[in-house]
C-alpha cells in the first residue's frame, strides 16, 4: 500500500525523489571519506620508582623494553638507562637492528633518561662541561636552563644525544635527551613539540 | 644484396672502435671508482705489537647467511675489526684532530638496547675523510678536545662498549662527519682503506703493526768531514728527521731532543776535545759539554731537525772523531747509526 503511494508521488512530483536521492548519495559519500577523528588519549605520567623521577607522555609515546636497560648494567657509575618512543611495538621490534655503529631505526626519535651516580655531588655544568663524564663533540654548545623549575645544563650537538638536559638530584645525575634519525625512520608522531614537551616534562620528585 | 651489405659494413668499420670504447670506457670508469682506496693508514695499534683481522669489510664476508656479520650492513660496509683485548691500547691510524669522542660508558653487550653506549672517537685528517675508533674502554681517552694528534699516537684502550658481541676494536674511514647534533652526525659510510702494513689485509690475519713510536729519529744527511788547523772553528751540521708521533721541544720537559756525545770517542754523556759550552773542555757553541741542540725550538713529526755547531780543531795534528747519537734528554736514547764527525787537523 505505502509502495504504490510512493510510485505514485514520484510519477507526480520526479524532480523531489530526484533531489531526495542526490541527497543521499552525498551523505553517504561524505559518510565514507570523512575519516573518524578519535579525541587525543590524554598525556600520561611515566614513574620511576627507583630513582624518583617523572615524565608525561602525550598520546602514543610508551617506556620502550627492547630498549632500556635496568639491570645487569656492570657498570657502577651510570645504574639505568628507560627509553620512550612513539613506535608500535611491531615498528620498535623490526627497528631493532644489531648495528655496531650508528643508531639502529629503533633508536631513531627516541626520548631517553640516563641515571648517574654522582658521588661527587657535581654541578649539572660541570658534568655536562667534563668531556670524559659528557661525551664531547666539535659543535656542541653547553649552557644553564631551567627544566619544569630545577637548575639544569643543557647540551645541544654533543656525542650523544641531539640534545641533552643534566640535572643534579638526590645523589644522582639524570641526563635526558632525544636522539635525531632521519626523516624516513621518524614516527609520525614523534614530533618536535611531542619530544620537546617530554623534556619539559622531566621532574624529579 | 649481400655484397650491398657488405660494403657498408666496410664502409662504417671505423664506427666498430668508436662503438667498442663507447661499450667499454664506462666499464673502466665504474671500476676506477669502485677500486678508489683511501691509503696512508698504518695499523691502529703500537708499533711491533700483532693483532688478528676479526671481521673484514662485508664486501670480503660470506652475507648471504641467516644471521649476516655486522659489516655487511649501514655504516660498516668498509669497517674491519681487529682481536684486540681490554686495556689494549688504540693509536692512530692517521694523523687529525679529534672532532668527538665520548668515553663515560663502562657498559657493553652483544644487544641493541646498548647500541648508544659505546665509547669512540672520530679523528678529522683534515683532507675531507676522518677516522672512527669504536668500542673503547671508560675513562681511558689519551685526548682531549680539538687535539691534533698524530699518526700513532695513542687514542685510549680497546674494550667492548656499546652493541659488540665481544671485545675488540671496530675501525673505519668515513667522509668527515659534521658531529654537532649527536650520535649520528659523528658517524658516516664507511669507506674502502687500505693499511700501509697489510693493504685490505684477509680474516684472521695477524698483522704487526709500524705505526709510529713516541720519539724516534731518522738519520737524513750531514756535512762532509773537516780539516782545520789547530784552533780553528767550523761549524757542522747534521740532518735527523722527527720519525715519532711527539714533538722535540727544547722548552718542553720530556720532549727534549738533542745529540748527545756517544761511545767510542769521548763515550756516552763525556766531553768531547771538539766542542763544548762554556766551561768545558773546549768551548764553542754546543748546548753544553755533551749535548747539541737543534737550531729550532720545535721539531714537529714529519720534520727536520738541523743541528748547526760548531767544532775547534784540537792543538795536535792528527785526525779526531766525534761521536753523536740523538735523545730525548731523561727518556731515551733514539735510534744509533753510527752518526760521528771526523776532523782532521793539519799543520797551518
Amino acid at each position: 500500500m505505502n509502495v504504490l503511494r510512493l510510485v505514485s508521488y514520484a510519477q507526480r512530483r520526479p524532480w523531489a525523489v530526484l533531489g531526495f536521492g542526490l541527497l543521499l548519495v552525498v551523505v553517504a559519500s561524505l559518510a565514507a571519506t570523512v575519516p573518524t577523528v578519535a579525541a587525543p588519549a590524554p598525556p600520561t605520567t611515566y614513574a620511576n620508582t627507583t630513582y624518583g623521577f617523572e615524565l608525561t607522555l602525550p598520546d602514543g609515546w610508551h617506556r620502550s623494553d627492547v630498549l632500556s636497560n635496568t639491570k645487569g648494567l656492570g657498570d657502577s657509575r651510570l645504574l639505568e638507562w628507560d627509553v620512550f618512543t612513539a613506535r608500535t611495538p611491531a615498528s620498535e621490534k623490526a627497528g631493532a637492528v644489531l648495528s655496531e655503529v650508528g643508531l639502529p631505526p629503533a633508536w631513531q626519535w627516541t626520548v631517553e633518561v640516563e641515571v648517574w651516580n654522582n658521588p661527587k655531588g657535581l654541578s649539572a655544568l660541570a658534568w655536562a662541561s667534563d668531556p670524559n663524564l659528557a661525551g664531547w663533540a666539535r659543535g656542541q654548545t653547553i649552557k644553564t636552563v631551567t627544566v619544569n623549575n630545577q637548575a639544569a645544563a643543557q647540551q645541544v650537538g654533543g656525542a650523544l644525544h641531539a640534545v641533552s638536559y643534566y640535572v643534579a638530584a638526590k645523589g644522582y645525575m639524570f641526563r635526558f635527551g632525544f636522539y635525531q634519525g632521519t626523516p624516513e625512520e621518524r614516527p609520525t608522531l614523534a614530533t618536535d613539540a611531542g619530544i620537546n614537551g617530554i623534556l619539559a616534562s622531566f621532574r624529579v620528585k | 644484396m649481400r655484397e650491398r651489405t657488405g660494403r657498408n659494413a666496410l664502409r662504417h668499420r671505423w664506427l666498430v672502435p668508436i662503438v667498442m670504447l663507447g661499450l667499454v670506457l664506462p666499464m673502466l670508469l665504474g671500476a676506477s671508482t669502485a677500486a678508489a682506496t683511501y691509503t696512508g693508514l698504518k695499523m691502529p695499534w703500537p708499533r711491533t705489537v700483532y693483532h688478528s683481522v676479526t671481521q673484514t669489510p662485508g664486501a670480503y664476508e660470506n652475507c648471504n647467511v641467516q644471521n649476516p656479520p655486522s659489516h655487511c650492513f649501514g655504516f660498516d660496509t668498509w669497517a674491519y675489526d681487529f682481536g684486540l683485548s681490554t686495556g689494549n691500547t688504540v693509536s692512530a691510524a692517521h694523523s687529525g684532530t679529534v672532532l668527538g669522542y665520548q668515553f663515560a660508558f663502562g657498559v657493553g653487550a652483544c644487544d641493541v638496547s646498548y647500541a648508544t653506549k659505546a665509547n669512540y672517537i672520530v679523528l678529522n685528517h683534515g683532507d675531507g675523510y676522518s677516522s672512527q675508533y669504536w668500542h673503547l674502554l671508560q675513562n681511558s681517552a689519551s685526548v682531549s678536545p680539538n687535539q691534533f694528534v698524530y699518526q700513532g699516537h695513542p687514542l685510549g684502550g680497546a674494550d667492548t662498549s656499546g652493541a659488540a658481541c665481544g671485545t675488540h676494536l671496530h675501525f673505519a674511514v668515513e667522509a668527515t662527519p659534521p658531529c654537532n647534533n649527536g650520535y649520528n652526525s659523528c658517524i658516516g659510510q664507511s669507506i674502502r682503506i687500505s693499511f700501509d702494513e697489510a693493504g685490505e689485509p684477509a680474516l684472521n690475519t695477524s698483522i704487526q703493526s709500524l705505526n709510529h713510536v713516541q720519539f724516534s729519529a731518522t738519520y737524513q744527511s750531514q756535512s762532509a768531514n773537516l780539516s782545520l788547523t789547530p784552533g780553528q772553528v767550523n761549524h757542522f751540521v747534521v740532518q735527523y728527521l722527527n720519525n715519532g708521533y711527539d714533538v722535540w721541544n727544547i722548552g718542553m720537559s720530556g720532549n727534549k731532543a738533542f745529540l748527545g756525545t756517544w761511545n767510542p770517542t769521548p763515550g756516552q754523556d763525556q766531553a768531547s776535545v771538539l766542542g763544548g759550552a762554556t766551561g768545558c773542555v773546549v768551548a764553542t757553541n754546543w748546548y753544553s759539554c755533551n749535548r747539541i741542540r737543534p737550531t729550532t725550538t720545535q721539531v714537529d713529526p714529519g720534520q727536520s731537525a738541523w743541528f748547526d755547531f760548531q767544532v775547534r780543531g784540537p792543538a795536535s795534528q792528527g785526525i779526531y772523531k766525534l761521536y753523536l747519537r740523538p735523545l730525548i734528554e731523561g727518556v731515551l736514547w733514539m735510534e744509533d747509526v753510527g752518526l760521528y764527525v771526523q776532523v782532521t787537523v793539519v799543520n797551518p
